[in-house]
């Protein structure tokens, strides 16, 4: 009965009614049977409030908003008259007044009935509709989603595998020969909302021989410009790092991975400025060493990491130039390893295996370094996505202080890559290649095609490996075993059907300095037989790779 | 081996079955346009100029649903899942509350389309009763004793909120900020119901009999004397006013999951055109193309009219000092005084 003319859907063709437009939504015009027994009741009050002199305006308020004493008011144009003094006999007009002052308390006192009737029923049906609709489902790209009716709270489910092959050819004096079909990453994720305020994560990998936690977080997001993240994720360093997995160019990420934690566990402000032109974070974690996954902290020391990413191309007027992004990353804290527990990382190549590590006193503790006190990252690097066209490139710069014995040293890696892709029928950014068009059979079209190539390029502080000419040097890792440096050649075909599936073929040669040894035997003075090991280069590494990959 | 003759003819009908439902599905698109309350007639009117020139152009045929509500509550809808696939609201505040609380709209749409994405505008004025018999012709008449005032609640409705904002704008000008305060307080205490949306007011005004004097969006105003009848109203235009600025954006997130960006973005586009421009007109809306509005200046009395960016610095700190919870509105209203 009410005149709720909201929320109503018409089409905009015929509007079969024959009042004026402006008001067909209205039910208005004839009181309905509910509001004439207050307009008659209020009549009747108001002649009785009108033959006592009594004015409208001095009625008393009851509860809630429809019950307020409303101006007194005439549309006459005069002021209703004040409380008539009670020997005064009242004109004509002056009665007129009151009545018009009483009709307007009266209709005013309806119409918020009147509201309050809409309110209750539109309260009514938002109740009911939130119990009939509890979820929207939807399924595509980003998962499988539940979304309560609100939009308050969203739970997703998503995957990610990725089956992988690896041969290594020309590998006949490699002692690793490690031809292999493996299960990359078997990760499911449940990721969703709460409260509309609070997004959470939950990422495990059974892929390897463990069960390995990656992502736990809770994230408050209150402002674009300010969230709070907390739990174990990806600290901010490493600008390939951060991409996801399945969006990279080439399957395994380059060097510089060696040179960065993968995940870690702490807590980090961060947001996003002028529409996402600069977006910072900036946390303290419990400090994971490089390459490194702990769930756990071993000492009281923590690391301070932080990131800036300007994009400038988000804003309007530079839209149209693509996507660049210039990010710096750095990180400061301590390390407090042990001879058994030595925070030092291992090495490892595009191929996967591992190439460098820090030598182990099996016999004698204080044969083996381990990491000690001050661990220092910086991590420059850009990318740029026009189209088809991207190319990402970082550098990371890497001091440890270790120590062995009861002397301690610094020594500082660094570790550079360069990678250019272009998409073919489809589009090329950080987040991974897009097709145009994914794969459908019926319509003839076919997804799109990756081809990537990269350089990349790691290299051990020299001091790590003695000294020629120095006898008393330490000696931190051993230059028979551990190459002190390392250059990669890499090129990448993918095959893109959909963002969910993709079909990976890499190849990468690594070329190594130092790391293997020709043992010669000569005969001294004495007539004795003397070995001396000579240090050659480790056998180069030509890795074939191939992935299946599903990710949704 | 036997052959298989049917295998062709499978593939022919599977093909045709096909390109059926394509041609089907090309030859039409569905739009939802979700707007404010007064806007009914002006996109009757704009769907049907539209979809003559959609079809005209691409062969398809486009069928516009409207949607009508207080700005604030339309935006809440698209918020929580209503599928527009573009908004035309009364304020853009409420559009940038979509792209705040749900990311349905991308955060740059002001940009997207001239003028701040506003094609028409439009600003406040005042409905009487026929001869005015309050004498009612600036906003200090508004506040004299027993004067009933009726206007939509500002926090609801992008009509209440500019009115509110005018008379806001109005005072300040004369007095300050305290001013200001001062006078709208008195202004809401001659204001006994609060609609949620502008055509409720104007439901309240003129069908319940109730005020002498409506706060109305312009257009809303002429719409009631013309349709109402000029025997029972008059507009008074005040010397100063506010410039209602009420913008359209596409819904980003719903016309790609529809697949009907082209189409909605051409919508939106129309509005600008001069047949767009004169169908606003028309409805009362004062057109942002020069052209069109001096060939209908003389429906458009002039007033002088200050901007919520000039007056009120922008829309963010209007609604943040206003119209928040605790906000200005909320000291000087006192329901049920």
């Amino acid at each position: 009965m009410t005149s709720n003319p909201e929320n109503m859907t018409t089409k905009g063709s015929s509007v079969p009614d024959s009042r004026p437009p402006s008001f067909r939504a209205s039910s208005v015009g004839t009181p309905s049977p509910r509001v004439r027994p207050f307009r008659i009741g209020g009549a009747a009050l108001l002649a009785i409030v009108a033959a006592t002199g009594s004015a409208a305006a001095q009625a008393p308020a009851t509860p809630g908003t429809a019950n307020v004493a409303a101006p007194a008011v005439t549309d006459t144009g005069a002021t209703p008259p004040a409380a008539p003094a009670p020997e005064a006999t009242p004109n004509l007009t002056e009665l007129q007044n009151r009545i018009d002052a009483a009709e307007q308390a009266s209709r005013i006192a309806v119409r918020r009935v009147e509201l309050l009737e809409e309110q209750l029923a539109a309260t009514a049906q938002a109740a009911k509709q939130q119990k009939d609709v509890p979820t929207f489902t939807t399924a595509g790209e980003r998962g499988f989603n539940f979304r309560s009716g609100d939009g308050l709270y969203l739970l997703r489910v998503k995957g990610q595998l990725q089956i992988d092959t690896r041969w290594f050819l020309n590998d006949g004096a490699l002692s690793d020969k490690a031809d292999t079909f493996l299960i990359r990453r078997m990760r499911p994720s449940i990721d969703g909302t709460v409260f509309g305020l609070v997004d959470y994560k939950f990422t495990p990998d059974f892929a390897g021989a463990s069960l390995a936690v990656f992502d736990a977080y809770a994230d408050i997001h209150p402002f674009q410009w300010l969230r709070l993240r907390a739990g174990k994720f990806k600290s901010p360093l490493g600008l390939e790092r951060l991409q996801n997995d399945p969006d990279l160019v080439f399957m395994e990420r380059a060097l510089t991975q060696d040179l960065t934690p993968q995940r870690d566990v702490g807590a980090a402000l961060g947001g996003e400025v002028g529409n996402g032109i600069l977006t910072y974070s900036l946390g303290v974690y419990n400090g994971a060493p490089d390459s490194a996954n702990p769930d756990v902290d071993t000492n009281h020391a923590k690391d301070f990491v932080g990131r800036v990413l300007l994009q400038p191309f988000k804003a309007e007027a530079l839209s149209g130039l693509g996507s660049l992004g210039l990010h710096f990353a750095a990180s400061t804290g301590n390390r407090f390893g042990t001879p058994t527990n030595t925070l030092l990382p291992a090495y490892k190549s595009g191929g996967q295996n591992t190439f460098f590590n820090y030598i182990s006193g099996t016999t004698d503790p204080a044969g083996t370094p381990f990491a000690h006190l001050r661990q220092t990252r910086i991590n420059p690097g850009l990318y740029y996505y026009f189209g088809g066209f991207g190319v990402l490139g970082e550098y990371v710069w890497d001091k440890q202080e270790v120590q062995k014995g009861n002397v301690t040293t610094n020594l500082v890696n660094w570790a550079a890559h360069g990678t250019a892709s272009f998409v073919i029928g489809g589009k090329n950014g950080y987040d991974g290649a897009t097709p145009n068009q994914v794969l459908d059979f019926t319509k003839g079209t076919w997804g799109a095609l990756e081809i990537g190539v990269r350089w990349n390029y790691l290299k051990v502080d020299g001091a790590t490996f003695g000294s020629t000419t120095d006898t008393t040097a330490l000696v931190f890792a051993d230059n028979t075993k551990s190459p002190a440096k390392v250059q990669a050649f890499g090129g990448a075909i993918n095959y893109v059907p959909s963002r969910t599936f993709r079909l990976c073929v890499n190849f990468e040669q690594s070329r190594f300095t130092g790391g293997s040894s020709v043992k010669t035997t000569t005969t001294d003075a004495t007539g004795a037989k003397v070995t001396t090991a000579t240090v050659t280069n480790r056998h180069t590494e030509n890795a074939l790779l191939g992935r299946v990959q599903v990710n949704f | 081996m036997k052959r298989m003759p049917s295998l062709p003819l499978a593939a022919g009908l599977g093909l045709a079955v096909l390109l059926a439902s394509g041609t089907t599905a090309l030859a039409q698109v569905k739009l939802l346009n979700v707007s404010y309350d007064p806007t009914r007639e002006l996109y009757v009117e704009v769907n049907k100029a539209f979809g003559a020139q959609w079809k005209q152009q691409t062969g398809q045929t486009v069928d516009i649903s409207q949607s009508h509500g207080g700005s604030g509550k339309q935006a809440r809808s698209v918020i929580d899942g209503l599928e527009a696939d573009v908004v035309t609201l009364g304020l853009a505040a409420d559009i940038d509350a979509i792209v705040e609380k749900s990311q349905r709209i991308a955060p740059d749409w002001a940009k997207k389309l001239p003028n701040h994405a506003t094609p028409f505008t439009s600003t406040v004025v005042f409905v009487v009763r026929k001869g005015n018999p309050r004498q009612i012709k600036e906003w200090d008449d508004l506040v004299k004793p027993g004067t009933i005032v009726v206007t939509p609640n500002p926090k609801t409705s992008a009509g209440g909120r500019w009115a509110y904002l005018a008379a806001w704008g109005v005072a300040r000008q004369k007095g300050g900020d305290a001013a200001a305060k001062d006078y709208v307080t008195k202004l809401y205490k001659n204001v006994p119901v609060l609609d949620s949306g502008a055509r409720g007011s104007t439901i309240t005004f003129s069908q319940r009999n109730i005020g002498h004097a409506l706060l109305a969006w312009e257009n809303e105003a002429v719409m009631l004397v013309n349709e109402m009848g000029k025997d029972k109203f008059d507009i008074v235009y005040p010397t100063s006013s506010i410039l209602a600025e009420p913008p359209v954006a596409v819904v980003d997130r719903n016309v790609d999951k529809h697949k009907t960006r082209a189409a909605a973005e051409a919508y939106l586009k129309f509005l600008y055109t001069d047949e767009g421009q004169a169908i606003g007109a028309k409805h009362h809306y004062r057109p942002t193309n020069a052209a069109i509005l001096g060939k209908n200046a003389s429906q458009f009395p002039k007033v002088k009219l200050f901007s919520v960016d000039d007056t009120f610095g922008g829309w963010a700190a209007a609604t943040k000092a206003h119209f928040a919870d605790g906000g200005l509105f909320d000291q000087i209203y006192k329901p049920g005084w």
